[in-house]
């Protein structure tokens, strides 16, 4: 259960200026800072990142566990990465070669820059996670897209939508994890080196995932249905109050980021 | 009037040409507070009655109202769902929100209640199922008993007047269903909701008002439980096991001992066989 929790990058409910944040500021500052993770290239700029990024986590309570969590997780998909980029890649100042190994300071840089960069967008993720509800993020994104509204585009519905998809992660995953345990204690081929074999095993598992996720999503749509939900209607919502004080100096501060960023890696 | 009031139901999930029938003739009616179990084996057709009750079923033939709002007029609708709610099987299937406040606002958002008044109701709401102080919380965080009193609290905000558990208890561990079918009934008793419970268990079908059995897409009898749950042929021919105790005093019949009653509990079981000696 607990697995799950982490899973989901889950809110915690807590009184912090985080927490405390307008959704909107907060999300917008989001995006604005998940660009700089993008443009960062310089050790100056993840060393001022990663400065930034203890600090929020420290403000908003999230803590190391559930930041590190997440990390933990792709570890060994960082880990990948940075041995690629590492071995492979022909960057300048090489250390030493052999065959098609390439070992560059270059190399490792390039490895390094890119392991953080998902470190840094992981944590980002967890800390906007714990902080802002399921509702909270999809009333924002509803309200980014609500040009498309104009479309005719059911913008509500669909954030709505993909807001339980993320919910439904963790569970599906969980189930997942169970069908495959069940399926290889029946001596499924998984590992057989014949691609016929390895085909033929991987049938019993996909498809009572399949079956499972589309039955869930049948009981799930009846249930909203039951509770009086209609698609392509904006249904009523707490307003969103207006922005703070705080909500502008968040904004502020990313934005600033943002634009050091951009001079700084010109 | 009766809360519901169904006559000559037929339903085919298959289209109106086929003769397979989920429903055949069903006339069922229910007044208003009472505790409806409705019983019967796998396919018997219950869940498709249920769902004609707030309408996720399509009304093919027959007439039903639901407290006195005609079914087959659309514009009724969402006044019926509003009267009627409904909690699923699985609980992890029935929240859209990882936060218990939000999931439970849900239905009042979409009875466009004003915003100012959707904590109180949502407090109340969870106060109904014994969750208040859960509101921040996670329902993936809960057992599942507290999972499926949270998901009656997001179809009890909305005040709904007939309740219909279809199969809620049916996942639950031992301590689960006790604690939702303590929920049924306070909700019976205390504030006064009609009740339909869906369920295989007979222990279950021994709480309600009245029982009605269903095989093939009928209702093949209807009574109190002690007719319904003694009658030994009438559980065998719809394929269901009757009642332990009930069991067991045939038994002891057949062997030459005679209870004065039959028994439908293990504790009324235990009454006549202490009187016995
Ligand atoms: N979505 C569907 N499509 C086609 N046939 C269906 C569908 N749902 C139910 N049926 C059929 O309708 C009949 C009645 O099913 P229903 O689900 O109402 O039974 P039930 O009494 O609720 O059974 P259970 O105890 O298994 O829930 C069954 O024969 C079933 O196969
Ligand atoms: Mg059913």
């Amino acid at each position: 259960m607990m697995h799950s929790a982490i899973l989901s990058g889950h809110y915690l409910p807590n009184d912090t200026p985080i927490h405390r944040l307008n959704p909107r500021a907060k999300i917008i500052s989001f995006f604005t800072l998940l660009a700089v993770v993008i443009i960062t290239r310089s050790t100056v700029g993840y060393t001022a990142l990663g400065l930034l990024l203890l600090s929020l986590a420290h403000l908003s309570k999230t803590g190391p566990r559930i930041v590190f969590s997440g990390i933990r997780r792709v570890g060994l998909f960082l880990l990948l990465i940075f041995l690629m980029n590492a071995l492979f890649f022909n960057g300048d100042r090489p250390l030493w070669e052999y065959a098609f190994f390439h070992i560059s300071v270059g190399g490792i840089a390039q490895g390094a820059n890119v392991a953080l960069k998902v470190i840094f967008l992981m944590a980002l993720s967890s800390i906007l996670m714990t902080t802002t509800t399921p509702m909270e993020i999809t009333d924002t994104f509803a309200w980014l897209l609500s040009p498309l509204q104009r479309l005719r585009i059911p913008v509500h519905d669909f954030a709505l939508m993909i807001s339980i998809a993320i919910q439904f992660i963790p569970v599906l995953a969980e189930e997942s994890e169970t069908i495959i345990k069940a399926q290889t204690a029946r001596a499924a081929k998984l590992d057989s080196p014949k691609l016929r074999e390895k085909a033929n095993a991987l049938l019993p598992l996909v498809l009572p995932i399949f079956i499972s996720a589309f039955r869930r999503a049948d009981e799930l749509a009846l249930a909203m249905e039951a509770r009086g939900f209609r698609g392509g209607k904006f249904r009523t919502r707490k307003s969103s109050p207006g922005f703070t004080r705080l909500d502008f100096a968040a904004l502020t501060i990313s934005i600033a980021f943002c634009a050091a960023a951009v001079i700084l890696h010109r | 009037m009766d809360i519901i009031e169904a006559k000559n139901l037929f339903y085919t999930y298959e289209g109106e040409a086929s003769q397979r029938y989920s429903l055949e003739g069903i006339d069922f009616r229910m007044k208003a507070g009472e505790f409806v179990v409705l019983l019967g084996q796998n396919g018997s057709g219950k869940s498709t009655l249920a769902k004609h009750f707030n309408g996720l079923l399509p009304l093919q033939q027959g007439n039903l109202y639901i407290a006195g709002l005609d079914v087959r007029d659309p514009a009724n609708l969402w006044d019926i769902r509003r009267k009627c709610g409904m909690v699923f099987q699985n609980p992890d299937n029935q929240f859209i929100s990882s936060v218990i406040e939000e999931d439970i606002a849900f239905g009042l958002e979409n009875y466009d209640f004003p915003p100012e008044q959707i904590a109180a109701e949502v407090h109340k709401a969870l106060a109904l199922v014994g969750m208040a102080g859960f509101e921040k919380k996670s329902p993936h965080m809960l057992s599942g008993g507290q999972k499926q009193r949270v998901a009656l609290a997001g179809v009890l905000a909305i005040s709904p007047e007939i309740i219909i558990f279809d199969e809620s208890t049916a996942m639950l561990d031992i301590q689960g269903r006790q604690e939702i079918l303590q929920t049924i009934q306070q909700l019976h008793q205390a504030e006064h909701k009609s009740i339909i419970h869906i369920t295989h268990r007979m222990e279950e079908a021994v709480l309600a008002d009245r029982i009605d059995l269903m095989k093939a897409g009928r209702i093949v009898a209807s009574g109190p439980p002690r007719r319904i749950l003694a009658d030994l042929p009438l559980l065998t021919s719809a394929n269901l096991l009757p009642p332990l105790p009930v069991r067991l005093y045939e038994d002891l019949r057949n062997a030459g001992i005679h209870l004065a009653e039959c028994p439908l509990t293990i504790h009324e079981l235990t009454e006549q066989l202490c009187r016995l000696s």
